[in-house]
């Protein structure tokens, strides 16, 4: 994404998508840490409630959507597990790693390195059993088009 | 032409917008190469958690009867997570809209999201089923491709 002019404004879809595409990285991120900690130090929401003399519907509703989350709440909760957050990674549009879905002929023509974009992802992976399905956040809607 | 077309697509998120408008955040390729560390690296362990949402359109005859649809995903061991059943409730009314509007094509859309999704531990192929009077109809599927880092990078096609 390139701005012809020099002050041409961003569009409305542009900063809601960047905006709820990095609200998905950081909950993504916070939820898998906070999954693997609980798992292998058997805590629960009830505890991490205790530890941060709140109410434990309150730490439930910040774990179940991305929006509910601030950067305090982010830093209370990492807190409860005596964890803190660097502070992001910031990168420029042109400095970006090419899209995964790059061909392979393509990628070869260009001289182009294929990575996959879960890679950050993995990063953050500890031992632990994989969470049942009984413990996961499922969200079901069905209307007419 | 076919009275019954089904598909699903695999994404980071659904957001509403104003007048019925969903925008799908992220929509994923049909193949996902996931990283994990090597066997050597002391951070070794089990595939990455994420947020995955899952987009299902029905479009039929309004004269077909389609029943209770179930959504289900069929793991890459076999296990089968059900996702929700559309209520028939939702189907007549999709019908009934159809006839009035003098549409062609009934529709129902269906959405779902998993928090956290962990990745299939070994990768492989997840199917997400719908079943139609017990009939199974494939509306999409996700291939994790499972590599370790440090191994030559594999590339994922839409």
């Amino acid at each position: 994404m390139k701005s012809s002019t020099r002050n041409e404004p961003k569009t409305t879809r542009d900063l809601a998508y960047y905006r709820q595409r990095y609200r998905n990285r950081v909950f993504s991120k916070l939820v898998s840490f906070i999954a693997e900690q609980s798992e292998r130090k058997k805590l629960t929401k009830k505890d991490i409630a205790e530890r941060l003399n709140k109410d434990p519907g309150q730490i439930s509703r910040l774990l179940n959507q991305p929006g509910n989350l601030t950067l305090d709440t982010i830093s209370d909760l990492l807190l409860a597990f005596d964890a803190e957050a660097e502070p992001p990674e910031i990168i420029l549009f042109e400095d970006r790693r090419p899209p995964n879905y790059m061909h392979p002929l393509i990628a070869r023509a260009l001289n182009v390195e294929i990575e996959d974009q879960l890679t950050t992802e993995s990063s953050v992976a500890a031992e632990g059993k994989p969470l049942s399905f009984s413990e996961r956040q499922l969200e079901f809607e069905a209307t007419t088009s | 032409m076919q009275p019954l077309s089904i598909m699903a697509l695999f994404c980071e998120d659904i957001r509403e917008e104003k007048r019925e408008i969903v925008t799908l955040v992220g929509i994923l390729p049909d193949s996902v190469n996931v990283s994990i560390p090597s066997k050597s690296d002391p951070r070794r362990a089990d595939p990455p958690l994420l947020k995955l949402a899952m987009y299902v359109r029905i479009n039929f005859d309004p004269d077909l009867d389609l029943g209770t649809p179930k959504i289900r995903l069929v793991m890459p061991n076999g296990e089968k997570v059900e996702l929700g059943t559309i209520k028939s409730e939702v189907v007549s009314v999709a019908r009934e809209k159809a006839k009035e509007h003098g549409n062609p094509l009934a529709g129902v859309i269906s959405r779902a999201t998993m928090t956290p999704f962990r990745v299939p531990k070994g990768g492989g192929v997840m199917r997400l089923e719908v079943l139609i009077n017990d009939v199974e109809h494939m509306a999409g599927a996700l291939n994790f491709l499972i590599a370790e880092k440090g191994e030559s990078s594999t590339s994922s096609s839409a």
